[in-house]
């Protein structure tokens, strides 16, 4: 499989928190890889400094490489905003833009990236809503505040709008934190169907999901990498004690 | 407890009292769409004091707003905490100048760099608008309409600060996280705070529209109704200071004033009272 | 639209919005500096000392405006200030809420009127069926500017205090009046210290109100029944003449006035650290 993403040696403050601590990764490409591990432990920091989000934070410091298809985002000619329109990032809570209608929310992340042609904006629109299965839902009611979405079509929705930029690769922190046992089936049927696509980062703390979803763990403690394999292994023949202990709900 | 509700009571009757007096001999409607206002003759047309009242002020707004927007995006987006810390209850305290220094430094000090400087300049370059007609005094409505800006940019400022300021703090990061810059997230919470941010100009609207002290000698108090910025002008508020004194004597000219006066509390108070309201209701919160 | 435009366009904006910060600092300087340089030009013995005089006299002063002032505001302070916390403590701890809603109402469309109208007003209340300008009318003037502001303020300070205090107070045996009195007033005195100083800097630096009804005078206090001088009246009428002793003196009073005002908002943001 390829590399999507390679982390090498990163360090990350937040003031004088030592967040993450000399890390390194590979993520593959088209795989789901699932971040694990007790609350503080860095798992947002991780996905946040993939596309450099991190820095925008008062008192946020990166230190080490993170290379995406072989290019160090973190090297100065690299301007940010690209990186950010190239990968797609989906939050804990669905968020909407309370004052623009379903319709404009898929559309925002064209709109400001300059997408000029509206034939093609509204294929992709479309496209995307019917990539998350959200189409039938609202197609009589695109110009509806998006507000009156439901918390689960909320999310669906974030994931319509960050896969309308075709970005290659999806973060998601906890993306289903905040959903109802359906919403949350929906997301991770959807989430599988996307990594055909995508390259998939998904934090969770649900060490159920991790099995129902991922190709690879991740498991962090304290900011550093504790083991890293497909799945499988990690979930049922943990090299290390943490992560059997994390397993165990013991940490 | 009673003699509370009494005295609150019995200061609205003592406005509703007021008022009754204000429909004295109203010289019928001519008080506002009279276009002359001649004491002497007893022509009491008030147009051109609500036509003052009105471009003045959304002259004014003109220059504030663009300028509030600023001073709010940079204190509230872009400048560090050391700097604001000092600098938002500066602009606070320019609201607490009195309106009548304002007025002598547009007199004194505004009036005469207008007349040298930029007056001059506007003339001979777009001296072809209607707007840049007329000698050059550097009183007038351009004058007025500066000062006037600048005594109500802090309310505007300070509250489109706080409008933005409301705004979660999601809406910024998933803009950039969509890959949109800086600015571009910034634009999305002037959107989101769309309403907050008309309720300050609104406010600093009807602040404009009360106004005397500081235009009352600049304006030139001359009841003129032209687009040029370069005349003098009269506004309601101005006419009654200057000519309610000795209007007491003649009924029919203080009765005249006294109707302007009704109509610019009615005009203050509806921008006030029904905007504010249905503005703070749909955000929910008290501006 | 390229990165690169969408680049320059955010400088652009940025770069607007500090010269936006630049122009109103800009602004406010010249206004304090022109008022301090030509006011404290003027500042001597005489000037704080000595009443109006004819324009050509070169000892003349503002004296009988300073005391017009003070007498003015504080009399409007001293009928406003328990008016107002009678009243909010009345809309916060006595009123239902339909009455607090229409007191609310009533309060804001007072607070709204322009000051110029509040000066009409007073005139036909207090100035004509008295038959003279008054220093009375005056304060009458500025007490009906004061009210709805203090109200306000002190409805809002009592309304934050939590209601557990309220009800350790009847949990004591007090009666709600003493509960009012005593716990919710004294706990809310900041408020109302910090309401009460800026209120009073406002009508302090009010001139449109007193137009017609303190009028103005030459001379020092005769009484509340006849018109009496202010720092802001005296600054209007100096600044309206064509007579240089008059308007040096005119700066020279606005210098005070604004020394007063700031003092008296700097003064409340150290003691009270609050924002309002």
């Amino acid at each position: 499989m390829n590399i999507k993403v390679k982390i090498r040696n990163l360090n990350v403050w937040y003031g004088k928190k030592h967040v993450l601590k000399f890390f390194s990764l590979d993520i593959f490409e088209n795989a789901v890889t699932a971040i694990i591990g007790p609350s503080g432990c860095g798992k947002t920091t991780l996905l946040r400094v993939i596309n450099r989000l991190h820095e925008t934070v008062p008192g946020a410091r990166v230190d080490g490489k993170v290379y995406i298809d072989g290019i160090n985002i973190y090297s100065d000619e690299v301007n940010p905003v690209e990186v950010r329109r190239r990968v797609g990032m989906i939050f804990q809570y669905p968020i909407v833009f309370p004052h623009l209608s379903i319709y404009k929310n898929v559309a925002i992340g064209l709109i400001l990236n300059g997408y000029k042609d509206k034939e093609f904006v509204r294929k992709r629109v479309i496209n995307s809503l019917k990539e998350v299965g959200l189409w039938n839902e609202v197609k009589d009611r695109l110009d509806d505040r998006a507000t009156e979405l439901s918390g689960g079509q909320k999310q669906r929705l974030a994931i319509a709008r960050a896969i309308a930029l075709r970005p290659e690769i999806l973060l998601m922190d906890e993306p289903t934190s905040s959903l109802d046992p359906s919403s949350t089936a929906r997301i991770e049927s959807l989430i599988i169907r996307l990594k055909e696509n995508y390259t998939i980062v998904l934090v969770t703390h649900l060490i159920q999901q991790a099995a129902r979803v991922a190709d690879y763990i991740a498991f962090l403690y304290d900011g550093r990498l504790i083991e890293y394999g497909p799945a499988d292994e990690i979930l049922k023949r943990p090299k290390k004690n943490l992560t059997e202990r994390y397993l165990v709900r013991e940490l | 407890m009673v003699i509370i509700i009494v005295i609150i009571f019995s200061i609205f009757f003592v406005e509703l009292v007021s008022n009754s007096l204000y429909a004295f001999l109203k010289a019928g409607l001519t008080i506002i769409v009279g276009s002359t206002w001649n004491p002497v003759k007893e022509i009491y047309g008030g147009l051109p004091f609500i036509y003052g009242t009105l471009y003045t002020s959304i002259l004014a707004l003109i220059i504030a707003v663009p300028l509030s927007l600023g001073v709010a995006i940079a204190s509230s987006e872009l400048l560090p905490s050391s700097i604001t810390n000092v600098l938002n209850p500066v602009i606070e305290m320019m609201a607490a100048i009195p309106s009548i220094i304002y007025g002598m430094w547009a007199l004194f000090v505004l009036g005469p760099i207008l007349r040298i400087y930029i007056e001059p300049f506007l003339s001979s370059t777009l001296g072809f608008l209607p707007l840049f007609r007329g000698p050059i005094t550097g009183l007038g409505y351009l004058n007025a309409a500066i000062v006037l800006s600048i005594m109500i940019l802090p309310i505007i400022s300070s509250l489109m600060r706080e409008a933005i300021g409301m705004v979660p703090k999601e809406i910024e990061e998933l803009t950039l996280a969509l890959g949109g810059t800086r600015w571009e997230a910034i634009k999305m919470k002037i959107h989101v705070a769309k309403l907050g941010i008309l309720g300050g100009m609104v406010l600093g609207f009807s602040r404009a529209v009360g106004e005397t002290m500081a235009i009352l000698l600049v304006i030139g108090n001359k009841p003129s109704i032209t687009l040029s910025l370069f005349s003098s002008g009269a506004t309601i508020a101005t006419v009654i200071a200057n000519e309610y004194p000795e209007a007491i004597i003649n009924p029919l000219h203080a009765s005249a004033l006294t109707s302007l006066a009704l109509i610019l509390f009615v005009i203050s108070v509806t921008i006030n009272v029904i905007f504010i309201r249905y503005i703070r209701s749909k955000i929910g919160v008290e501006i | 639209m390229s990165i690169k435009t969408r680049m320059i366009k955010e400088r652009v904006y940025f770069f607007l919005s500090y010269v936006s910060v630049g122009i109103t600092l800009f602004i406010l300087g010249s206004i304090i500096f022109y008022t301090f340089i030509n006011g404290f030009r003027s500042w001597n013995l005489d000037f704080f000392l000595l009443p109006e005089s004819s324009p050509l006299d070169p000892r003349q002063g503002i004296a009988h405006a300073i005391q017009g002032s003070v007498i003015v505001s504080f009399t409007a302070a001293a009928l406003a200030t328990p008016i107002s916390i009678l009243a909010a403590i009345y809309l916060s701890e006595y009123a239902s809420d339909k009455i607090r809603g229409y007191i609310s109402n009533i309060l804001e469309i007072m607070a709204s009127i322009p000051s110029i109208v509040v000066g009409i007003i007073t005139y036909l209340l207090f100035v004509e069926p008295l038959r003279t300008f008054s220093a009375f009318a005056g304060s009458m003037a500025l007490t009906i500017m004061m009210i709805p502001y203090m109200t306000r303020v002190c409805e809002d300070t009592f309304l934050s205090i939590g209601k557990e205090y309220r009800e350790a107070g009847l949990a004591l045996g007090l009666h709600k009046w003493k509960v009012s009195t005593y716990i919710v007033l004294r706990m809310g005195m900041r408020g109302i210290i910090t309401g009460f100083a800026l209120a009073f800097g406002r009508i302090f630096g009010e001139t449109a109100p007193l137009l017609f009804t303190a009028l103005g005078s030459r001379t020092f206090f005769t009484g509340f029944l006849n018109p009496v001088s202010s720092i802001t009246l005296l600054i209007y009428e100096y600044s309206k003449s064509p007579f240089e002793t008059w308007i040096n003196i005119a700066w020279g009073a606005a210098a005070l006035l604004m020394i007063i005002i700031l003092f008296i908002n700097i003064l409340i943001r150290f003691v009270v650290g609050k924002r309002i």
